[in-house]
């Protein structure tokens, strides 16, 4: 063999090694992340790496890194409401081309476990949107409002998970809403309520899904969801079938009565395009009936669209469940409107329209509160109102207010309007255990400043800022987190714990190196609850490059201590 | 500052010129049956001192190159001095010592750069056959150092993240010379051109891709650098190399 010919064979071998080389795609990903909270850490959606990055903060505050493979192509991120829990709901390969394509899914990862517990759910057909129970048992997925996500969809159908107690497999059921031509636009998980069993006079405990179409409601029993053949669905049709009216679901309210009755539950629904109110008494079947329970449904008009509909009781009597009835607030009239188990209406002229209430009673009478815990009624809601028009094109003033409900006789009394003057951007709830701070509420402004609300003493203390803040509530409900978003600024807001008043408010200004997208109050992974609970430290994330998190000690802020974290979405490459 | 592969090139080609004694219409009518030892019995074209320039194409299909590199190819302009210690019939044996400055450099997530040089400094220990104005074939195993410098440019660090370390390196490879001009007169001391080619594999010890923040002095911020992992930059490689030799 000639020496010309080895060297022309050792350069193509060499050559032909050195073009067949490949880089892991991972390298060559866009970054699109979205970031979520969980108790003990940051998730970091990844969206192109298909993973979700769970970063966690150490005693020394640097951080550590966990990568969960996700489903292709998400479309529904949600943390659960204890923030133990995260959900991601993807879509897939959708439609399916090859074998190995993806099918739709739902990943449910439990961040309460070292390392995390992924759990995936495939679904049948993806379902671009998710609602989560509140109490952590079950999650559904429905298609909803809006353009279909494939050529053709069934809206009807949902898919319920089952997520507690653990089973030894994942447990779903897809369900197709029975339709008389509405689709599903909204499901709601009810707390357990007593119902009527068809057996006994005590009832069942059993919980509810709500799903609210455009024209009617249907009702599932969770209880028997999962049933190999679930039992019959209850639909009822919220018009007469006379007409085509569609309506747009607002919102439900759900009571359960008297616990020992097991025939007084109650479902208030209002909806966007409509001024009537629909009440469901919840009440036992006709013997034969697939159901035990049936719902009776009754509407009231409140005069014009109500903006939020609540189950509250007006008397301190336990007669009639204290005095149970329904108050829908009417801003555009500036009035409330009280609908009692008759259906029989009373309004009531507010001194401002206020569009939204929450029902503070439990806050106040809590033994922590100091005030003393009351049985049963009568309530205190909280009322408050970002800018509102009346019907008459004024816009009223704004506020909030306490209103101490009593007997109704259509004149408006019991109202302690608390001095705050400025539009209302959102009213914040306070975390952390009742024993901790039960009254507190974050009043944000809707262009600068903040108030802490002392729910028990029904006093105010506003906090100056620089530009409106985002807020964030420790899980502990010892602190509270303002910081100005994309920029650098950051403060922590002690919290006062009872029995210290407002006046322990305490704010300690701190900066980050970079601008922040999102602020987290995290347990330190692996510290032991000393007994007032496991320590915390704060991450804020820089969503710039490949993202980075500055650390800081949540009990001992200090912006010398802190600790910046780099390229988070490179150390822990897919 | 670090000679450029070009600048390296021309001081190679003019020191060739200036070398040269011959011109190439006198070495036409040389023939070697008239090379006759006129005061040396020494083979100039087998007892020599060389000096390499060339380039070198590694292969790395470590996961660790893969921040640095699109294609895991690691090119390298590729540097060496030998001296043949011992000669034998057709066998001799050189010694020297050669320098492989590599570089690769790519983007990372679409965000930031990533970038790797490495200087691999070895004593090349060569093994040759001759084959008289043809040239010879070489088997060559080099054992050294090499100091890998890894970089990474990312919008969430307030500095550069980088690392500097030195690591074991060897390179085993065999190939060939060829004898460009002159190729007789063989006892004469006059400056040879060759070309020459080999391949083989070259042996990095592991690294690890701990980098941290090229903070400034004084600076008090407490910066976690980034942990790519590790890096192996063991690979195949061919090399293409003119030499001049005396």
């Amino acid at each position: 063999m000639k020496p010309a010919s080895v060297i022309a064979g050792a350069l193509a071998l060499t050559s032909a090694a050195a073009g067949c080389g490949s880089r892991a795609p991972s390298w060559t990903l866009p970054v699109e992340a979205t970031s979520y909270p969980l108790n003990t850490g940051v998730a970091i959606v990844d969206e192109a790496a298909h993973r979700v990055l769970i970063v966690s903060a150490n005693a020394d505050l640097s951080t550590s890194e966990q990568s969960v493979t996700v489903g292709h192509n998400v479309v529904t991120v949600a943390t659960s409401p204890d923030g133990n829990h995260l959900f991601v709901m993807s879509n897939g390969d959708w439609p399916p081309q090859s074998p190995s394509d993806q099918p739709p899914s739902l990943t449910y990862i439990d961040a309460t476990t070292t390392p995390v517990t992924v759990t995936p759910y495939p679904m049948k057909q993806p379902q671009p949107n998710l609602v989560l129970d509140p109490l952590g048992q079950y999650a559904a997925a429905y298609t909803g409002p809006g353009t279909p996500a494939q050529f053709i969809d069934d809206p009807n159908e949902i898919v319920i998970f089952k997520l507690s107690p653990p089973a030894t497999a994942p447990t779903s059921a897809t369900l197709s809403i029975q339709s008389f031509g509405g689709t599903p636009q909204q499901l709601t998980f009810t707390p357990t309520l007593t119902l009527p069993d068809g057996t006994t006079t005590t009832g069942m405990q059993t919980r509810l899904l709500l799903v609210e179409s455009t024209i009617d409601l249907t009702i599932l029993d969770m209880g028997h969801a999962f049933d190999p053949v679930p039992p019959q669905q209850i639909t009822v049709q919220l018009t007469d079938g006379t007409t085509t009216q569609q309506e747009t679901p607002a919102g439900v309210a759900v009571d359960d009565g008297d616990p020992s009755n097991p025939n007084d539950a109650r479902i208030a629904l209002w909806t966007s395009t409509d001024s009537n109110v629909f009440i469901f008494q919840l009440g036992p079947s006709e013997p034969g009936t697939p159901n035990p329970f049936t719902p009776s449904i009754n509407s009231a008009s409140v005069g014009a669209i109500p903006s939020t509909v609540a189950f509250v009781h007006t008397s301190a009597q336990p007669a009639n469940d204290y005095g149970l009835q329904v108050l829908a607030l009417v801003p555009s009239q500036t009035k409330a409107v009280f609908i009692d188990e008759d259906d029989d209406t009373t309004e009531v002229t507010m001194p401002t329209p206020y569009t939204n209430l929450s029902v503070v009673t439990k806050i106040i009478d809590s033994p922590a509160s100091g005030n003393g815990a009351s049985p049963g009624g009568p309530d205190t809601a909280l009322l408050w109102a970002q800018s509102a028009s009346t019907d008459d094109g004024v816009t009223g003033p704004i506020g909030m207010a306490f209103w101490d409900l009593g007997e109704v006789d259509g004149q408006i009394s019991g109202v302690d309007v608390v001095s705050v003057s400025q539009p209302i951007q959102a009213v914040l709830d306070v975390g952390g255990p009742a024993s901790v701070n039960p009254g507190l509420k974050i009043v944000q402004l809707a262009t600068s400043g903040v108030y802490v609300l002392d729910l028990s003493s029904r006093m105010a203390s506003p906090l100056d800022t620089n530009g409106a803040p985002s807020l964030v509530s420790s899980a502990d409900g010892t602190r509270l987190w303002a910081f100005a978003p994309n920029g650098t600024d950051l403060a922590e807001i002690s919290l006062p714990i009872p029995p210290e008043g407002l006046s322990a408010l305490s704010v300690v200004p701190l900066i980050t190196p970079m601008p922040i997208g999102g602020v987290y109050d995290v347990t330190i992974a692996g510290m032991p609850d000393g007994g007032v609970g496991k320590p915390h430290a704060l991450i804020a994330t820089h969503p710039q490059g490949t993202w980075g998190a500055t650390v800081f000690d949540a009990e001992n802020p200090t912006t010398a201590n802190a600790q910046n974290v780099t390229a988070l979405l490179l150390e822990a490459s897919p | 500052m670090k000679p450029s592969p070009w600048s390296l090139a021309a001081a190679f080609a003019a020191a060739g010129i200036t070398l040269s004694p011959t011109p190439a219409s006198a070495q036409a009518v040389a023939p070697d049956v008239a090379d006759v030892p006129p005061t040396s019995p020494i083979d100039h074209r087998e007892e020599m001192t060389r000096l390499e320039l060339g380039y070198r194409g590694s292969f790395v299909p470590d996961p660790g190159f893969d921040p640095f590199s699109n294609n895991d190819f690691l090119p390298a302009f590729s540097m060496a001095v030998t001296r043949t210690v011992f000669a034998a019939g057709r066998l001799s044996f050189a010694a020297g010592v050669a320098w492989d400055n590599e570089g690769s450099t790519a983007t990372i997530r679409g965000i930031d750069g990533g970038s790797l040089r490495m200087n691999r400094i070895t004593v090349p220990l060569e093994g040759r056959l001759h084959f008289g104005p043809w040239g010879y074939a070489f088997a060559r195993a080099a054992p050294g150092v090499a100091a890998l410098e890894t970089q990474v440019s990312d919008a969430s660090a307030p500095a550069t993240l980088s690392k500097t370390q030195w690591l074991f390196a060897t390179d085993l490879s065999a190939g060939v010379a060829w004898l460009v001009w002159p190729r007789f007169e063989r006892y004469r001391m006059t400056a040879r051109y060759w070309l020459q080619a080999d391949g083989g594999y070259g042996f990095v010890a592991q690294g690890r891709l701990n980098l941290g923040p090229d903070l400034p002095s004084g600076s008090t911020q407490r910066v976690d650098g980034v942990d790519l992992g590790t890096i192996s930059m063991n690979g195949g490689f061919f090399r293409l190399a003119a030499a001049i030799s005396f």
